[in-house]
């Protein structure tokens, strides 16, 4: 099956949003979730997963707690703060307009 | 923009546990593949395979943990943490610089802290009444009284008047009075009106202030008492209120306990506020009150100054016109008012510290300079490794706060110690110095100091930024920061000088107060002041047959030389005075009322000349059986007599005393005494005979009564001269007066405590600044020593081919002295300009010594240049002993 790349700046968006619609959540459970949610067309690059969520942490946006998984693992889950739920509106509506735009320029083409 | 800082606060944090962000997230990424690769296994792979699948969909896990750690990173702070550990580092390496360096900043900061907490009281910060600042001190200045006052006639006319006042308030100043009980207890009472504790804000913690109708002659007696006299008296207990105790012999009932922090606008002792019931007059007369007043919203003192004009010329119509112009108009805050002759003082103390500091950053300064030649090539290579100017002036800095902050730490430390040292020397005199300690204020103080020093450390050094050629070049000389140093040593020399001068003129001072013949001989003199309670002693026969007891005990011990008695002692403290016009020899023009100045006037026992050893110039003293007699005689001071029988002999004449007084005949004329507080400069002054007063109700003391004004003789001050240990003859006294009478209370000191309290302040100030002085020559002079021998070893090159080419060994040091002694020359030059502006300044604590003092000045600069030349020998010598072939080699 083929898989594409995530585009460009819209990692923080799937993160964001996966967190929103699952509330905690592990980050093989977001690969995971993401991967899923979206047929299997989006990879998630693991590698940047990680340093993605790190940066999310500085920002704010989301916390971090140590928790087990029901595997009985011990695995760090990911939760949204109110300012990340905050991000992730302003996200999603400048990627719905350039998106909007982008499949009107390709519409008049 | 809060988003921002919260960002900031969350990196913060995060710097604090690095660790734990770093294994969190390993483990993270760990949990991460084993979960991966538990998936690929359950697909069926075997674990090996699935393991390796899991890591290589991860990706690179080493760059990965890199670009983590980047979202933590603060780039700049954590510069300045590398910037730090770096520095210290480098301090470590050379502890003999950092000890130095960290040794001269805690020496600075100690002073300047201790220092500071004593002023910080005096100068400073705010007095314990609400809104201090508005509260002013009004009156009239005039050699009568110190310090300002009204006569009662003119304050309540000011009452009446439109004023820039919202209250106005008057008080007579803290006399003693004394608490007869079975223990009885002298104390100090405040007679006050009864709007004064309104006035300054003040509410009572218990019971309430009395009110105008207690404030009344005739009223009964009322007064509250201070918070300590209630706990020490009445064990804090609340029913002290209401209690009735007897104060000087009458019945006072306690209405109301004073706050803690109660503290009179004189700053002296209250055990007692009492009622001072002043009846009303009308202007220009009555008693002289202390007038408080607390000025409206957006006046400022100049301003009620100013609208006051009419009525401080109608309040001078009680003094003579001729002596009007002696007479000035006080206006000032209470501030002003409290600390009016230790002022000048602090700020002299003050600027003293700051020129410590100055040199002590200077010194410090010149230290880092050293080391940063010496570390020329290390810094030339940072740069030329592409270290930029901002880094490198960072660094510096950063080593200078590094230094000034373990030197404050230290420095903290030692002002601790000295503040108790200046406790323990202090006199009691200065004001508040009790309450000084190194609080939060104080330690901002410090705190501000130290970035102050830093920076001005920091700053020569940052000033010279490092040139990559010195790598190529062979050899790190000749750079313009040896300018820079010499400077900083002339500076440290100027100030020292400034500083040397002006305890020297303290110094001067001290010693010309403490050797000026006070006119008494102060050796083997014990002293007591006495005071018999009007309870046991109702009447002046009882009183007399004490004091009269007392001497005859005293006067049997073969040791006791001599045993008097007299109202008063020169030359410290209080003295009986009258106005000088009252004093009318017959045949000679009238003194107009207010003319003339006071003559201060004593009762004494016929001993008292022996006593103090004053000899009588003419004529004789007073004796013994004259005490019974009713002949009316009176003994003139040196200056008394010249003044007012200039070129006559005064034995025999007459003196009336205005305006129904009695004619007094003068026997004798007694050497001037110090008896003004000012060595060398004694009032004119008579003496009376203490005498027996038979009966005061049938008039006979009719006379004693005019001329003394009412002095009780109750209180007397007993002087014993005796040539036993004044600790012994202390022990006599104390023994006498309990045998006829143990309730009596009584002060015991020895005449020479008495004459060096006068000059204690002094002393205290003169020891202070001397020690400003010795520090400062001492860090100048190794400044100086350090920048000689730092040159030395930077021209040892040139030294070797100049001797290699014949320079003698003399020649040598003598190049090396040359230099050094310019630049002294220089800041002596500076200094000796200075201290005399200091000088100038100084003027008005400087008794008797001429504040353009030049022999003093050209001490103070040979010394400093005698140290200077001690401090480059040194150097030059080694420089001498170079030898060519080896300071060549190393080249």
């Amino acid at each position: 099956m083929p898989r594409d790349e995530i585009p460009p700046g819209t990692l923080y968006m799937l993160i964001l949003k996966t967190l929103a619609r699952g509330g905690e959540m592990h980050g093989y459970e977001i690969a995971n979730s993401i991967q899923a949610t979206s047929f299997q067309v989006l990879l998630v690059e693991e590698g940047s997963l990680y340093p993605a969520l790190q940066r999310m942490l500085v920002k704010g946006w989301v916390t971090a707690q140590w928790g087990t998984t029901s595997g009985n693992r011990r695995a760090r889950y990911y939760h949204l703060t109110a300012a990340g739920r905050k991000q992730l509106n302003v996200e999603v509506s400048q990627f719905e307009r350039v998106t909007g735009a982008v499949a009107r320029v390709i519409g008049t083409a | 923009m809060f988003e921002r800082v919260a960002e900031q606060y969350r990196k913060l944090r995060a710097l604090l546990q690095r660790k734990r962000l770093h294994r969190d997230f390993e483990q993270e990424v760990r949990a991460h593949l084993e979960l991966r690769a538990q998936e690929y296994a359950e697909r069926g792979a075997a674990p090996e395979e699935a393991r390796r699948l899991a890591e290589r969909r991860f990706g690179n896990r080493l760059a990965l943990s890199e670009q983590a750690g980047d979202a933590w990173a603060m780039p700049r702070l954590e510069g300045v943490f590398q910037d730090l550990r770096y520095g210290a580092r480098g301090l470590c390496r050379n502890p003999v610089f950092s000890l130095t360096a960290v040794a001269i900043i805690a020496a600075g900061i100690a002073a300047t802290s201790s220092v500071f907490s004593v002023v910080d009281r005096l100068l400073f910060r705010s007095l314990p009444y609400p809104d201090s600042d508005r509260l002013v001190s009004v009156g009239i200045i005039h050699p009568l009284l110190d310090g300002e006052f009204l006569v009662s006639g003119d304050y309540f006319h000011l009452r009446a008047m439109e004023t820039p006042f919202t209250a106005l308030t008057s008080w007579r100043g803290a006399a003693r009075c004394d608490l007869t009980e079975e223990h009885p207890q002298i104390l100090s009472c405040a007679p006050v009106e009864s709007t004064f504790l309104p006035a300054f804000g003040i509410a009572p913690v218990l019971g309430r202030n009395f009110t105008n109708g207690e404030d009344q002659a005739n009223a009964r007696k009322v007064a509250l008492i201070s918070y300590g006299l209630w706990q020490s008296r009445f064990g804090a207990n609340p029913a002290a209120i209401g209690k009735t105790i007897p104060i000087d012999g009458v019945p006072t009932e306690i209405i109301g306990v004073l706050p803690r922090d109660f503290e009179l606008p004189t700053l002296q002792r209250a055990d007692l506020v009492v009622p001072q019931a002043v009846p009303f007059r009308t202007p220009s007369q009555g008693t002289p009150l202390r007038v408080f007043g607390r000025l409206k919203n957006g006046v400022t003192v100049e301003q009620a100054r100013a609208g006051l004009g009419p009525f401080f010329h109608s309040a001078m119509a009680f003094i003579n016109p001729r002596e009007r112009a002696a007479a000035r108009v006080a206006l000032r805050s209470v501030r002003d008012f409290q600390i009016q002759d230790v002022k000048l003082a602090s700020w002299v103390l003050f600027g003293a510290t700051f020129a410590i500091l100055l040199i002590v950053c200077a010194n410090a300064a010149n230290l880092l300079l050293a080391r940063s030649a010496a570390r020329q090539r290390e810094l030339a290579l940072r740069v030329a490794l592409g270290a930029g100017r901002a880094r490198l002036v960072r660094q510096t800095f950063l080593e200078a706060l590094l230094l000034s902050a373990f030197g404050a730490a230290a420095g903290c430390a030692l002002a601790a110690l000295l503040l108790r040292v200046f406790k323990l020397v202090a006199p009691a005199t200065i004001p508040r110095m009790e309450q000084a300690a190194l609080d939060g204020r104080v330690l901002l103080f410090t705190v501000s100091t130290t970035l102050l020093c830093g920076i001005l450390m920091g700053l020569a050094p940052a000033a010279v930024s490092p040139r990559p050629e010195v790598l190529t070049g062979w050899r790190a000389s000749s750079c313009p920061r040896i300018g820079v140093r010499r400077f900083l040593t002339t500076a440290q020399i100027a100030v020292s000088l400034i500083l040397l001068s002006g305890a020297g003129l303290l110094l001067e001072t001290l010693w010309r107060m403490q050797n000026v013949a006070p006119g008494v001989n102060t050796g083997q003199v014990v002293t007591a002041d006495i005071t018999l309670g009007l309870e046991r002693y109702p009447n002046s026969l009882r009183r007399e047959k004490f004091f009269d007891d007392l001497l005859a005990r005293l006067r049997a011990n073969p040791l006791v030389a001599s045993a008097a008695l007299s109202d008063t002692v020169p030359p410290a403290g209080f003295v009986h005075n009258r106005p000088f016009f009252v004093l009318q020899v017959p045949g000679q023009p009238l003194l107009e009322r207010g003319e003339g100045g006071v003559a201060a006037w004593r009762s004494i026992s016929p001993d008292y000349f022996a006593a103090l050893q004053i000899p009588i110039l003419r004529g004789r003293g007073f004796r013994e059986e004259e005490r019974a007699s009713r002949e009316q005689t009176i003994v003139l001071s040196a200056s008394l007599a010249r003044r007012l029988f200039p070129n006559q002999d005064p034995i025999g004449r007459v003196i009336h005393f205005r305006p129904d007084g009695p004619d007094d005949t003068v026997i004798g004329v007694a050497a001037d005494v110090d008896n003004s507080g000012i060595p060398g400069h004694p009032d004119p002054e008579y003496y009376l005979l203490r005498r027996s007063v038979t009966d005061p109700q049938a008039g006979a003391n009719v006379s004693l009564a005019a001329r003394a004004l009412h002095v009780y003789d109750g209180e007397a001050c007993l002087t014993v001269r005796s040539s036993a240990r004044a600790g012994v003859v202390a022990d006599w006294i104390r023994t006498e007066v309990a045998a006829l009478d143990p309730t009596v209370p009584m002060t015991i000191a020895t005449m020479r405590q008495r004459v060096r309290g006068m000059s204690d302040r002094l002393r205290f100030n003169a020891i202070l600044l001397t020690l400003f002085a010795l520090i400062g020559v001492l860090l100048a002079a190794s400044g100086l020593y350090g920048l000689i021998s730092f040159l030395v070893v930077q021209r040892t090159g040139e030294i070797g081919v100049r001797m290699a080419l014949g320079a003698t060994p003399a020649r040598i040091a003598r190049l090396v002295v040359d230099d050094a002694l310019g630049w002294t020359a220089a800041g002596i030059a500076i200094g000796l300009a200075g201290a005399i502006v200091t000088a100038r300044s100084l003027r008005s604590i400087l008794v008797e010594v001429r504040a353009g003092n030049l022999v003093l000045f050209a001490a103070a600069a040979l010394l400093l240049f005698g140290i200077a030349l001690a401090a480059a020998l040194l150097p030059s010598l080694r420089a001498s002993r170079i030898d060519p072939i080896q300071a060549l080699r190393r080249e």
